[in-house]
């Protein structure tokens, strides 16, 4: 794990490109928000691989946004319940529901749709917010980092040769 | 667009897709075997195992082999064991999470098949015995054919007579000591005879002028107070004793009926009644019969709640399940082409008895028959098997409206051989079918909760065995030799009630037989054993009898002390004038 944090660290730190990075945050946020073994995130893992999204930055983002899950369930069910018998969807929920494929979606599921519309409409904001973060820190945070002298001694220590070492793995592979 | 694209990641994909479906071939069985076992545990109270399922992909299905589901009641033995149980599955329903078996092949099911290890959990399942025993109360045992001593019966056998005479007779002696005491507290003979005294003083104070007259007045006023209140506390005493007495002379009453009532009462529990004797059959077959018809209900109630999970789980159109994290509803929508969430739409079974193999047909077992429509049903037959002619069954359970659910079960057998059937295993009449030939039919409806059970049973070329002749007790030997004769009889058995309380009657043309057999001499043994537990009963309840007489006699002093001491008092109201209590005071001059 620690490795994977050099490695996203390495990502934020290169010259990779910041919605490499964005995407694969707002990738894990779906896997994560959502139920893991749902339909969708086979197309989840199947965009984060076929698409050069850094992968550091997915499992992270995985391990952070499952554990929020758990603790933001009881919100997602309530907004699952409610879009899931509002009564003008109904219509198009019956029609889906007759849908082999969407059954196995288990979209009918509260929680799974709680979470997934709410991780869906957080996509786009939360990438566009990721991108200026990154920029934001690789001008700022990063150079002031640099500059401080405990990152200074860090430099000549044990943990910085480890980030070394991990940095020959390449960056947004 | 390069740059966005990584193909390594697409064959990574396909390779952990392939892994994955690798791992799900393989682990698929081993799930679907511990499922079954768990799931069939919890629902049977004891061990179901499964020694191996295998998938098959062409078509996509299951192969079980030796399926043992134990007998909760004997877990040395399976209540049902199939050897094969093949079945196909629908992939498309499954995608949509819903089990549909075409059909199902059930290969050599064979019933009470011994096991190697015991099949019991650890949490003591509700078997049939728990059933048994809760109607214990409802069961029949043959009468006994030995009739005890006299003195042995009342050496064991406490006579509620006595114990009733022993208790009068002490609370007749605590009355006694209660109103010896009242009579040392209410006024007496001298405290009455005081205040006629004092009335002849006034009576003699007219002769000293108008003063004595006067003062006279106002003392005679307070005389007659003075009496009034001694003549009211006796009466309040005379009528608070009349109450008690007439209760004890009620229980007096009761005493001396109750030796009748023992000796009643020991007669019925220890002499054969010749009713008893006239509805034998259901004193012989009555056990055997309920011990059948719990064993049916007891795996009925087994069954049942898969059959109602409609009513259970549909009340509010929302079925609550366990998604992977947390809990969530899932919401039911209409469907198109509704489908069960478990149907087999068939199942071929061949059944492996000791008799030769039976087939049989199973349709539409699901869970949700109001979705279907369709009730569940079923059919079994069997021909020219060992020991018997022709066996067929046949029934449904139709729940497809549970509130209205109506389960029939028909049964024919023809020319089955009896040998060696045990009836009565009672040490006074052991009895034995040895051998014979049973043609029976059952017809039977469950509406609801209320049972009702018609059984027709013709036995023909019978031959009883019975060690009656070398019995002690002239009854069983008379039996003995009946039964000797008898070649055939018939037997109706109704059943009728709920399922936790039904009512069996049987009747046989051997009860009428049997009646005429031994009624006669049964009356006679019963008429001498009353004449000897009169004598014996009676002998033991004199004594406390006459003392608790000679106690009760005791009272009436009691009571004539009370009467006396009334007397008195109104006599001493009488001298002054005061007469049938008309409160008209005359003065005395």
């Amino acid at each position: 794990m620690l490795k994977i944090l050099f490695k996203l660290f390495k990502a934020l730190n290169s010259e990779a490109e910041p919605r490499q990075i964005s995407l694969a945050f707002c990738f894990s946020m779906i896997a994560g928000l959502t139920p893991f073994l749902s339909l969708h995130n086979l197309l989840v893992l199947l965009l984060v691989l076929l698409l050069r999204v850094n992968l550091s930055a997915f499992i992270v983002g995985l391990g952070i946004f499952s554990s929020i899950a758990y603790l933001i369930d009881p919100l997602f069910h309530r907004i699952g319940l409610f879009v899931l018998t509002v009564g003008n969807l109904e219509g198009l929920w019956t029609s889906i529901y007759n849908s082999t494929l969407w059954r196995l979606e288990n979209f009918n599921n509260s929680i799974v749709m709680g979470s997934l519309l709410f991780s869906l409409i957080l996509f786009i904001p939360l990438f566009i917010i990721m991108n200026i973060f990154i920029v934001k820190y690789r001008t700022n945070v990063m150079a002031w980092i640099k500059k401080t002298k405990i990152a200074q001694g860090l430099r000549a220590g044990r943990i910085y040769n480890l980030y070394k070492a991990a940095s020959g793995w390449g960056g947004a592979s | 667009m390069k740059k966005w694209i990584r193909w390594k990641g697409l064959m990574f994909f396909f390779c952990f897709a392939v892994l994955f479906s690798l791992i799900w071939f393989v682990f698929a069985p081993v799930f679907v075997e511990r499922m079954i076992e768990k799931y069939g545990t919890d629902m049977v109270g004891a061990k179901v195992e499964l020694d191996d399922a295998d998938l098959t992909l062409s078509p996509l299905g299951f192969v079980l082999k030796r399926l043992q589901i134990t007998n909760p009641d004997e877990p040395m033995t399976n209540a049902v064991e199939i050897a094969d149980i093949g079945f196909s599955l629908d992939g498309l329903n499954l995608l949509r999470r819903k089990v549909v078996i075409d059909e199902m092949n059930l290969d050599q099911a064979q019933i009470n098949t011994p096991r190697e290890k015991s099949g019991a959990i650890r949490k003591k399942p509700r078997g049939i015995s728990d059933d048994l025993k809760k109607r214990k109360g409802k069961t029949l045992s043959l009468p006994s054919l030995k009739i005890p001593d006299v003195s042995e019966i009342l050496e064991k056998e406490n006579l509620v007579s006595l114990e009733l005479i022993r208790t009068l007779d002490s609370d007749i002696k605590a009355e006694e000591l209660k109103w010896e005491r009242i009579l040392n507290e209410i006024p007496d003979k001298e405290k009455l005879d005081e205040h006629k005294k004092r009335i002849e003083k006034i009576k003699s104070a007219k002769k000293e002028g108008v003063s004595g007259i006067l003062g006279g007045v106002s003392e005679a006023a307070e005389i007659k107070k003075d009496i009034d209140s001694d003549l009211k506390q006796i009466q309040d005493a005379h009528r608070e004793f009349g109450t008690s007495l007439a209760s004890l002379k009620k229980r007096m009453g009761e005493a001396k009926k109750a030796p009748l009532e023992d000796i009643r009462r020991l007669k019925a529990k220890y002499s054969i009644s010749p009713a008893g004797l006239g509805n034998l059959s259901r004193l012989i077959l009555g056990p055997k019969i309920g011990e059948w018809t719990d064993s049916a209900l007891f795996w009925y109630e087994k069954i049942k709640p898969a059959l109602n999970r409609a009513e259970k789980d549909k009340k509010t159109g929302h079925e609550t399940v366990k998604p992977v994290r947390g809990r969530g509803i899932n919401i039911v929508y209409k469907e198109k082409s509704p489908l069960p969430d478990f149907l087999i739409r068939d199942i071929n079974a061949s059944v492996k008895l000791k008799a030769g193999d039976i087939g049989g047909k199973i349709r539409n077992i699901t869970t949700d028959q109001d979705i279907l429509g369709i009730p569940l049903t079923f059919i079994f037959s069997g021909d020219n098997l060992k020991g018997v002619q022709s066996a067929e069954m046949k029934g449904s359970l139709d729940h497809i409206v549970p509130i209205k659910s109506k389960d029939t079960l028909n049964m024919r057998i023809k020319g089955y051989q009896l040998q060696e059937m045990t009836l009565s295993d009672q040490q006074e009449l052991p009895l034995t079918l040895k051998e014979g030939l049973l043609n029976l039919a059952i017809n039977s409806q469950l509406k609801g909760e209320a049972v009702k059970i018609k059984t027709v049973a013709n036995f023909g070329s019978v031959k009883f065995a019975t060690e009656g002749e070398r019995a002690d007790s002239l009854f069983a030997q008379t039996i003995s030799s009946t039964l000797s004769d008898i070649t055939g009889f018939s037997l109706m058995v109704d059943i009728t009630g709920t399922l936790d309380n039904y009512e069996t009657d049987i009747s046989s043309d051997l009860d009428r037989i049997m009646k005429k057999a031994v009624g006669n001499l049964v009356k006679k043994e019963s008429a001498s054993l009353e004449r000897k537990l009169r004598s014996a009963v009676y002998a033991k309840v004199n004594g406390p009898s006459d003392d608790l007489k000679l106690n009760f006699s005791h009272l009436a002093s009691i009571n004539n002390e009370l009467v006396s001491r009334l007397d008195l008092g109104k006599n001493a109201l009488d001298s002054f004038g005061v007469k049938n209590n008309s409160k008209i005071f005359k003065l005395p001059f």
